[in-house]
């Protein structure tokens, strides 16, 4: 049967990611419906902020349409003892958790930065307890342990010789957030400046990885597909960030349920990114 | 207005982020970190004009605004008195309680002079819901008045609105606030005052563990004196309670000296780090 034609306002990157992609291939036909009466590709800046529905833009009609259908991809069989990573800017983990313990997000900043590592031995004594008696108990306010993301928690895997644990603290871990391709809003190749930004890297077991599935099409959004998504299963660092930068390639990633505080490693890793331009 | 700092903002309230939840907010505050002062009075009269066209109380707009000022370390006056006017008209009717919080951290932040009468007329909700959120102000608008914090700890603690835990976590900021010459006793007095006795035991059993002290379970002051673990020799001997680290790069230090009578007089030390 012949592939439903391209919306007219459709980018050609989605497009060819969504018959790439098997989840993809699979529902694209009603999106694709959904999207033949579009007026034009992408929300404005407005519209966006505001959340506004916006049926005449592509980018609205992908994204409410791949919001049901997160975490569909194939299973991803990971081995027990296998290190996984996801990285979070620090400021945005600190108020997330800030919330949940009515507490003051520089406060938990720096307990993350002590955990870390970054201070005296009284300092990290003060923030191990503190990460006993709050992050691995359940909340305050919402009577749950903590999750590290939101519902569909995004994981890095090793490459051939280094796990994520490795690669969290190498020199070249300024750079990861790049390979990662990240920051996304940033990915577009009309950008040209890139600030350095503060970031938390978590370490998980593959045992206490749940869900893990390869990523879809529709586990993001309309412009990371077009911007920063690659159907082969690996990230793809930003495609205007300095060439010894995008050398060090992407790296495979799953998708998966949240893992929560209790899951995770207790080595954490705090780091600033890059700065670079185009 | 710039149409780019207040779409960002508004998108940041809103939610709207990436896969490590990076918004353009983020990436605006990262790239004007150190900008220079005539783009930070510009950043300070948009912020101003956002605050006064837009409904601060709905969710998540005061605490993106205290995100900005936190991390740009923004001070100014026309912005607070904005804020101050939009607090009386909106007062104790955010929609979060956390909102809340961060209306008057940024009030706070930005200069503000923030004094127990303030606190105890204008944050009464805020004491009701969020509890320890409010003891995070009472810390700073009883910074010169020790005893008056301390009463309202005690208070705290004994409605069963901030626990142990709680103050825990902001013993940093109670020892920065109150100078690290009062920190010890401070929390000796404030063992001897509550009266809930699961926080009384775990006060005690944290100062024990974390703080170095040895604290009995009754007799407060005689018990500190008696048990203090450093061993007793014939010189008096520093004994490091505990480094309080500040933003400015400094490290209060607070010790005990102890001699052979054991005889406790705690004194402060800063070093630079």
């Amino acid at each position: 049967m012949a592939r439903p034609a391209q919306p007219k306002f459709m980018n050609n990157s989605v497009f060819r990611k969504l018959g790439a992609c098997k989840v993809g291939a699979l529902h694209e036909g009603r999106l694709l419906a959904n999207c033949h009466s579009c007026l034009r590709e992408e929300c404005t800046d407005t519209e966006l902020s505001e959340r506004k529905e916006v049926p005449e833009a592509v980018q609205w009609q992908f994204d409410e349409f791949s919001r049901p259908l997160r975490k569909q991809g194939a299973s991803v069989l990971l081995k027990a003892n296998e290190f996984l990573g996801h990285v979070k800017l620090l400021a945005k983990a600190a108020l997330y958790i800030a919330k949940e313990l009515n507490s003051r997000p520089e406060t938990i900043e720096k307990n993350f930065r002590f955990l870390a590592g970054h201070g005296s031995t009284t300092e990290m004594d003060f923030a191990r307890d503190w990460y006993q008696n709050r992050l691995m108990t359940p909340s305050p306010t919402s009577g749950r342990i903590l999750s590290i993301s939101g519902p569909v928690c995004w994981l890095f895997r090793g490459t051939a010789t280094k796990g994520p644990d490795e690669l969290l603290v190498e020199s070249t871990v300024d750079q990861l957030p790049c390979r990662l391709g990240l920051p996304e809003f940033l990915a577009h190749k009309k950008n040209t400046m890139c600030p350095s930004m503060e970031f938390v890297g978590y370490i998980v077991l593959g045992k206490n990885v749940t869900k893990p599935v390869r990523p879809s099409v529709f586990d993001g959004d309309y412009v990371s597909v077009r911007d920063v998504w690659s159907s082969s299963g690996k990230t793809l660092p930003i495609s205007w960030a300095p060439q010894p930068m995008r050398k060090l390639g992407g790296l495979r990633e799953v998708v998966s349920d949240a893992p929560k505080f209790t899951e995770i490693s207790d080595r954490f890793h705090v780091f600033d990114s890059a700065s670079f331009t185009k | 207005m710039s149409k780019s700092l207040s779409s960002a903002f508004e998108a940041h309230a809103n939610g709207v982020a990436d896969k490590a939840d990076i918004s353009i907010l983020d990436i605006w505050i990262a790239s004007h970190l150190n900008c220079d002062q005539a783009r930070r009075n510009e950043i300070i009269e948009e912020l101003t004009d956002i605050v006064s066209k837009t409904r601060m109380r709905k969710s998540e707009r005061w605490t993106t605004l205290t995100y900005i000022v936190r991390k740009l370390d923004i001070k100014s006056a026309s912005l607070l008195s904005e804020i101050d006017r939009k607090l009386s008209q909106d007062n104790d009717s955010c929609d979060q309680a956390y909102d809340l919080f961060s209306a008057w951290d940024c009030f706070i932040k930005l200069g503000g002079p923030f004094l127990p009468n303030m606190l105890l007329t204008r944050t009464t909700k805020l004491r009701n819901v969020a509890s320890p959120l409010w003891f995070d102000l009472a810390i700073v608008a009883y910074a010169a008045d020790h005893n008056g914090l301390l009463e309202q700890t005690v208070k705290l603690m004994n409605e069963g609105r901030l626990s142990s835990l709680d103050f825990q976590e902001r013993y940093r900021d109670v020892a920065f606030e109150i100078g690290a010459s009062e920190i010890v006793s401070f929390i000796i007095a404030l063992i001897e005052k509550v009266n809930v006795s699961a926080e009384v035991r775990a006060l005690r059993k944290w100062a024990n563990s974390s703080l170095n002290l040895n604290l009995g379970s009754s007799n407060i002051e005689q018990s500190t004196r008696a048990n203090i673990r450093i061993a007793a020799s014939a010189d008096p001997v520093l004994a490091k309670i505990n480094s309080v680290p500040f933003s400015n790069g400094i490290f209060e230090t607070t010790y005990l000296i102890v001699n052979n009578q054991n005889a406790r007089r705690p004194i402060a030390a800063r070093r630079r780090a």
